[in-house]
């Protein structure tokens, strides 16, 4: 439920309360794990033309890119993932570590990162060295570029380019995609 | 439908919308789809050991509960689907969900569909927590299951066992003397008849296959070939009954009642024992032939005896040898365990069929006699093989000719009402 509280904050903080879609792939998740996947994808979608536009050069955008980030990244670990919604103690200590740092931009930012590298790390071990690995390789790029950022369009291409990166390395497995049983 | 397409094609969306409107939050959405998919795939390495325990044997339709090992020795945990692939049995797909490094054990329920022994395939297929990728391994069982026929079972299909009309099969098999045009009478449809035969108007008024029947002209002189082998003879002997002689003489009886000539040869492995003139009887014919009862020898059980199914022709040529004495243009009946030498079989069949002699195989099949105090759960699945090795030997024979199967139970009711 970490995601979800991770929305409901941001939703807060910034006045946009497209973010409160999340609660609908949660909702799905509940009745029915096999289509919460359509859930994720209306909520990508909604905050796909509803996120606010601002540049992550600015404390306040790059606080709700991280925070957007993190938050679509849980909603969709914790709504695909058959392991069980309830909280365990240690993630009901992180909602609450979640819910206190949002009252400082960098608090909050520091506590979404922890929030995510503690779940990357229980969910996928070791692989979760890629994302940090990733993380910290496109803050250094967009860090290295400041200056040559035309505007908002070049960040949002520099960003879809390096999205690519992990894509294109995951694209060196040869696995077998799963089918959705309940919809075939 | 793959739950990647949809999550993919939304991030690919995204990106797209996130461009035209210039909006770099947004392209941090499609990010977290991409990192999402790629962390998920990356983490993906699947090992599953999956062991099936299974009794060896089991009866048909019994619904066994085997036992299911699943270990997982790596990092990668999901739902785990087992299912059978094989048509053989019936088997409930069995779905549990296995953490990292994880042995479990479960159960599943499966029920033999046929008989005999099956080959398994079942498949194990782990499908990663988030439902998005999955991957196969086999189930190992470790030995193949053999399925026997339920002794229930065997003892309702004896009870439901038809009668064969064995004496209607042998005498429409081999057309005792040619029919005339002459039309004799409208009779019931037996097994045996050709459908040139049935009368559609009577069938279609009495709502039940009739035929024509029509006056014979002639009366054909019949041979009756019989093996009196001693071990053929004890193979078919129950407690108190000889079976092959019970045989002869309910053949010698009824061609006798309508009056053909007819002449029984006796031969044994190695030569013809005896040439008998059938028109004095059945209790004549039987105490010329010799057929005593031995005391003290058990039934023979046909397990006992070996098949010759490959090889060459054996030495066994008084079969060939009682055929060839009979003259062309006459009719065969042959009472012989068919499968116990198929290859000789059909030579004497071939034989016949080039001189112009219509014949008939009345094969007493010797796992039918077998008395039902001796079938043990233990001896059941080797008398079923046997009789599924004697089911294949005779396949080839039924091409050149009428075989007639028959048990302990077959011919006397019908010989009794046509006496």
């Amino acid at each position: 439920m970490t995601g979800l509280i991770a929305s409901l904050l941001l939703a807060v903080l910034t006045g946009n309360y497209w973010y409160l879609w999340a609660a609908l792939p949660y909702a799905i998740r509940i009745w029915r794990r096999e289509w919460a996947f359509i859930g994720v994808a209306l909520y990508a979608l909604a905050l796909g033309v509803e996120a606010p536009r601002l540049s992550l050069y600015t404390l306040n955008g790059a606080v709700v890119g991280l925070g957007t980030f993190v938050s679509v990244f849980l909603t969709v670990e914790e709504c695909l993932s058959v392991r069980p919604l309830g909280p365990t103690p240690l993630e009901m200590g992180l909602m609450l570590l979640l819910s206190i740092a949002a009252l400082n931009d960098y608090a909050f930012a520091t506590a979404l990162i922890i929030v995510l590298a503690y779940r990357a790390c229980e969910r996928f071990g070791k692989t979760a060295l890629y994302l940090l690995g990733w993380g910290a390789g496109t803050v250094l790029v967009l860090y290295m570029v400041r200056k040559a950022m035309p505007g908002p369009v070049a960040q949002t291409m520099a960003l879809i380019g390096l999205s690519l990166v992990p894509f294109l390395l995951s694209e060196r497995r040869d696995v077998e995609h799963a089918e959705v049983r309940a919809l075939e | 439908m793959k739950r990647t397409g949809v999550i993919l094609s939304t991030g690919a969306v995204v990106a797209a919308g996130a461009y035209l409107l210039g909006s770099p939050v947004a392209a941090l959405v499609a990010s977290a789809l991409f990192t999402h998919y790629a962390l998920s795939k990356i983490s993906f390495r699947p090992k599953l050991e999956v062991r099936r325990s299974l009794p060896g044997r089991a009866y048909e339709g019994d619904k066994l509960r085997a036992g299911i090992t699943i270990r997982n020795p790596t990092e990668t945990g999901g739902m785990v689907r087992i299912h059978e692939n094989s048509r053989d049995v019936e088997a409930e797909e069995v779905l549990t969900s296995i953490r990292a490094r994880e042995v479990k054990t479960v159960t599943q329920e499966i029920s033999a569909a046929s008989k005999g022994i099956l080959t398994l395939q079942a498949v194990a297929e782990l499908e990663d927590e988030r439902g998005l990728f999955k991957a196969d391994f086999p189930v190992l069982d470790g030995s193949r299951l053999t399925v026997l026929p339920s002794p229930a079972r065997v003892k309702e299909a004896l009870a439901e066992r038809k009668q064969v009309e064995a004496f209607s099969l042998a005498t429409g098999a081999i057309g005792i003397g040619p029919e005339t045009m002459e039309f004799k009478e409208l009779r019931e449809f037996l097994p045996g008849d050709t459908a040139k035969r049935i009368d559609w108007k009577a069938t279609s008024r009495l709502q039940s296959l009739v035929v024509r029947v029509f006056e014979r002209e002639t009366l054909g002189s019949i041979y009756i070939l019989v093996n009196v082998d001693r071990a053929f003879r004890r193979s078919l002997r129950g407690e108190k009954v000889d079976y092959l002689a019970v045989i002869i003489a309910q053949l010698v009886a009824y061609f006798r009642k309508f009056g053909h000539s007819m002449e029984v040869v006796a031969y044994d492995r190695w030569r013809i024992v005896r040439r008998v003139n059938g028109s004095a009887g059945p209790l004549k014919v039987l105490i010329e032939l010799g057929l005593k009862r031995e005391k003290g020898l058990p039934a023979l059980m046909p397990i006992q005896e070996k098949l010759r199914l490959h090889g060459p022709p054996g030495k066994r040529g008084s079969l060939i040898t009682a055929v060839s004495s009979i003259p062309s243009g006459s009719y065969a009946v042959i009472i012989d365990d068919a499968a116990l030498y198929p290859r000789e079989m059909l030579r004497a069949l071939e034989l016949l069929r080039k001189r112009g002699i219509r014949t008939v195989v009345i094969y007493p099949n010797p796992v039918l006699f077998v008395p039902k105090g001796e079938v043990t759960e233990e001896n059941l699945e080797v008398l079923y093989r046997a009789y599924r090795e004697r089911k294949k030997a005779v396949r080839g024979l039924k091409a050149l000719t009428t075989l007639i199967e028959v048990g302990p139970r077959d011919l006397l009711p019908k010989v009794v009402r046509e006496l």
